[in-house]
């Protein structure tokens, strides 16, 4: 394990044999229990501190920084069994070899129960756990900030469970088992912090006191307290719920509880959304429906009343029918029968009238006739005389010896001519 | 050409031909021709609009329909926790 090439024919400074050999040492971490026989503190907050067997008087000189120590939450104290990891390093301005302790914890479940109960009642105190100091999660979460191993079940019940709500999540892999987690989780909280995100869950199972230490570590606690947004600890319990899930604003137990408290903020919003949008689709399918029905209406109504005027005018064309052109016909009809009887009558008349007026001509033309009848002066003593069928009307018709006809009013006579005179 | 069509402006335009016809005690045969000359023309824009609009909510519909289409729960993001401590130092 600790092996050095045969560099016999290299030559080294002091301080590049010192870095060869720390470059050696470095990868050699180890966990080492002893007891503490001394304690110095510098003005800078590193610590300084020789561990040794309980049964051997073999030691080590150690140094934890400043900032390790403050994480480990262990007030150090000559003659406390202690476990450290850390790795060898020979510090070149002495010469000296140290052991570099990442990490420190009291060994003992007595001692880390005695330290639990302890600090849980000073930060019970400073009100940290107080209820009124939690913060509601946020409505809608979107950017979810993950620490936990990525190894192992937990990171996979969570994603099994979140339901698929658009979540963006960001993960931060972390220890999470014993005193060594607590360097990975402060970094990585202090990581998270970097991030933007909506709400943080810490995870992992549920362990011993001992595996839980980091939960349990005033340091991590005071971080989850004052994490810039709400915190799920979905960390399993030891006897007692560990110190940071009783920071955190919500304490589940299980991972799955956490993804489904997570799901759960999504879901009500989600049908609510759902139902918001078919009411809106229905509302405006409605809308369409009612624009439809309008324009029907508007194309039935306007051509009902269009179709009226011809229906009107049809009625009216019967009215014509029915009223004026019957009456005209019987009119037309009244007419020819009129004109018909008026004929008759006229021709009638003009015949009586042609009656009448021959008739008249008739009693002229007799009375004319009567007037000059030849026989009518017979009555008043004339007579008519011929010879040979011929009127005398001069003395030269006649001769002496001609036998004359003598015509009376009541009869005739012949007479034998022996006189012929004329008037003088 | 359907997207100049506004619905609501031949809609009022037909509500006042059918109400130019409701208030005519006796319509006359020609204005009432030029009316609904007038209202065939806004009844064939107001279908075909109408149309157009149906198609377009249809359109909106699946797309909203189809909006879920997260499969699966990923992590979106790894990071890595940044080193806070140096160990490089040696305060002796």
């Amino acid at each position: 394990m600790f092996m050095i090439e045969d560099n016999t024919n290299s030559q080294y400074t002091i301080s590049q044999f010192i870095d060869l050999l720390n470059n050696q040492l470095k990868p050699i971490e180890v966990k080492i229990i002893g007891e503490v026989t001394t304690v110095n503190i510098s003005s800078n907050g590193h610590v300084y501190f020789t561990l040794k067997d309980k049964d051997a008087t073999a030691v080590l000189d150690c140094i934890l920084w400043k900032n390790r120590y403050e994480l480990s939450g262990i007030e150090l104290m000559i003659g406390m069994e202690v476990m450290v990891i850390g790795s060898p390093q020979v510090y070149a301005n002495s010469g000296k070899l140290s052991f570099i302790a990442q990490v420190i914890e009291r060994v003992g479940e007595g001692a880390l129960i005695e330290a639990y109960k302890k600090l849980k009642l000073k930060l019970t105190n400073e009100g940290l756990f107080a209820q009124e100091q939690k913060r509601p999660l946020p409505k809608l979460p979107h950017s979810i900030g993950v620490i936990t191993s990525k190894h192992g079940a937990v990171i996979h019940d969570f994603l099994n469970n979140i339901g698929l709500h658009g979540f963006k999540i960001t993960l931060i892999d972390s220890r999470v088992e014993g005193q060594e987690a607590i360097i990975d989780l402060s970094q990585a909280i202090c990581s998270m912090k970097k991030q933007s995100i909506d709400v943080l869950v810490i995870m992992r199972g549920g362990g011993s006191l001992q595996s839980l230490a980091a939960f349990d570590n005033e340091s991590i606690v005071r971080e989850i307290a004052s994490f810039s947004v709400p915190v799920i600890a979905a960390i399993g319990h030891h006897e007692d719920v560990t110190l940071s899930a009783l920071a955190a604003d919500v304490q589940v137990s299980t991972p799955t509880a956490a993804a489904n408290m997570l799901h759960e903020l999504w879901q009500q919003p989600k049908e609510q959304v759902t139902n918001i949008t078919n009411q809106i689709l229905n509302k405006y399918q409605n809308t369409i429906q009612k624009a439809k029905d309008l324009v029907m209406e508007y194309k039935e109504s306007i051509t009902g009343h269009y179709s009226e005027i011809f229906s009107n005018y049809k009625d009216f064309e019967h009215m014509i029918h029915g009223h004026v052109i019957l009456k005209y016909y019987y009119v037309l009809t009244n007419v020819r029968q009129f004109i018909h009887q008026e004929s008759v009558n006229r021709i009638f008349r003009t015949f009586e009238n042609a009656l009448k007026s021959s008739s008249q001509s008739l009693y002229s033309h007799q009375e004319i006739i009567s007037l000059n009848d030849p026989l009518r002066p017979l009555s008043k003593g004339y007579s008519i005389v011929s010879v040979h069928d011929k009127i005398i009307k001069s003395i030269y018709d006649i001769t002496v010896g001609d036998t004359a006809h003598v015509q009376i009013n009541d009869g005739s006579f012949e007479s034998s001519v022996t006189i012929v005179k004329g008037k003088k | 050409m359907s997207k100049s069509i506004n619905l609501s402006e031949n809609l009022k335009k037909l509500q006042e031909i059918a109400d130019w016809f409701d208030t005519q005690e006796k319509v006359d045969i020609e204005a009432g021709l030029v009316k609904v000359k007038e209202s065939v023309i806004l009844i064939k824009e107001c279908k075909i609009r109408l149309a157009d609009v149906q198609n377009q909510f249809n359109e909106v519909k699946k797309e909203i329909e189809s909006t879920d289409l997260i499969t699966e729960v990923v992590i979106d993001e790894e990071i890595k926790s940044e080193e806070k401590v140096s160990s490089n130092e040696m305060p002796f």
